[in-house]
């Protein structure tokens, strides 16, 4: 059975997301994800991972950890930084999102963690680690398909 | 050396400027075709775009609604990302460059 495990830490620097994307790509290929899950999933991790470039350490610059865990059953993404807490209230974790009127309004917030919750089926914020922040992403794998009879 | 994920090239087709863009779309991408945008009409198309972010989402939608930006040829990722984010409910994506010009009035 399949169990695949990556690790890399990043600088909050733009110019990595490629590689991580590219990460995600090579450990996605050992899944049974379907090529349309997988580019959803390489968005929900994007998208993530942007959010914390971004913001975690506020202008300054500091290490983002991140670890990939493929098992048979799920795939597990965490995202570790010690840059300022973020603590996402449930109701922005649970909240519709009306695009037009977001863009309207000029929110350019909310959108990445709407698509992310559209993506995954569970998105963590922890704090109880050795991290400010620990973002866990995880994602279930369908189950593998059954070898043609005879084959 | 620049370190811009994304590209855009410009051609000038019957009246409208046509768009095109490629690799990561994103807000700074946005913010480009924003600013090459004139009077006449611009269609955009997405054809190679490999990625497109949320804040690439959010700029399509403002350079539709603020400068009648037409939006042609999705790439397959980034109809995939217009639909989770249930923008094609929103906003017409033209199939291919003729149509976007034809809407266009071009």
């Amino acid at each position: 059975m399949t169990h695949i495990r990556r690790s890399l830490t990043i600088s909050n620097e733009t110019r990595h997301l490629s590689l991580v994307r590219a990460v995600v790509s090579e450990v996605l290929d050992a899944s049974t994800f379907d090529g349309k899950t997988r580019n959803k999933i390489i968005v929900a991790v994007d998208e993530a991972l942007a959010n914390v470039v971004e913001h975690a350490y506020q202008g300054g610059t500091g290490p983002i950890e991140l670890g990939f865990d493929l098992d048979p059953e799920k795939l597990v993404v965490r995202i570790r930084d010690n840059g300022v807490r973020f603590e996402p209230s449930a109701a922005r974790l649970t909240a519709q999102i009306d695009i037009k009127e977001h863009i309207r309004l000029g929110l350019k917030g909310g959108l990445g963690l709407f698509l992310m919750r559209q993506i995954m089926d569970e998105i963590q914020y922890v704090h109880d680690t050795e991290f400010v922040n620990e973002l866990i992403l995880t994602k279930k794998q369908p189950p593998p398909a059954e070898a043609p009879a005879g084959a | 050396m620049s370190e811009r994920p994304w590209d855009l090239s410009e051609e000038r087709r019957e009246g409208a400027l046509i768009v095109r863009a490629r690799g990561r779309f994103d807000a700074a991408a946005g913010d480009a075709v924003d600013a090459l945008c004139g009077e006449g009409a611009c269609v955009l198309s997405l054809a190679a775009v490999d990625y497109l972010s949320s804040s690439g989402v959010a700029a399509l939608v403002k350079l539709v609604a603020t400068r009648g930006v037409r939006l042609a040829s999705p790439a397959p990722c980034v109809r995939d990302v217009l639909g989770l984010a249930g923008i094609e409910r929103i906003i017409t994506i033209h199939p291919d460059e003729a149509q976007a010009l034809a809407d266009a009035g071009a």
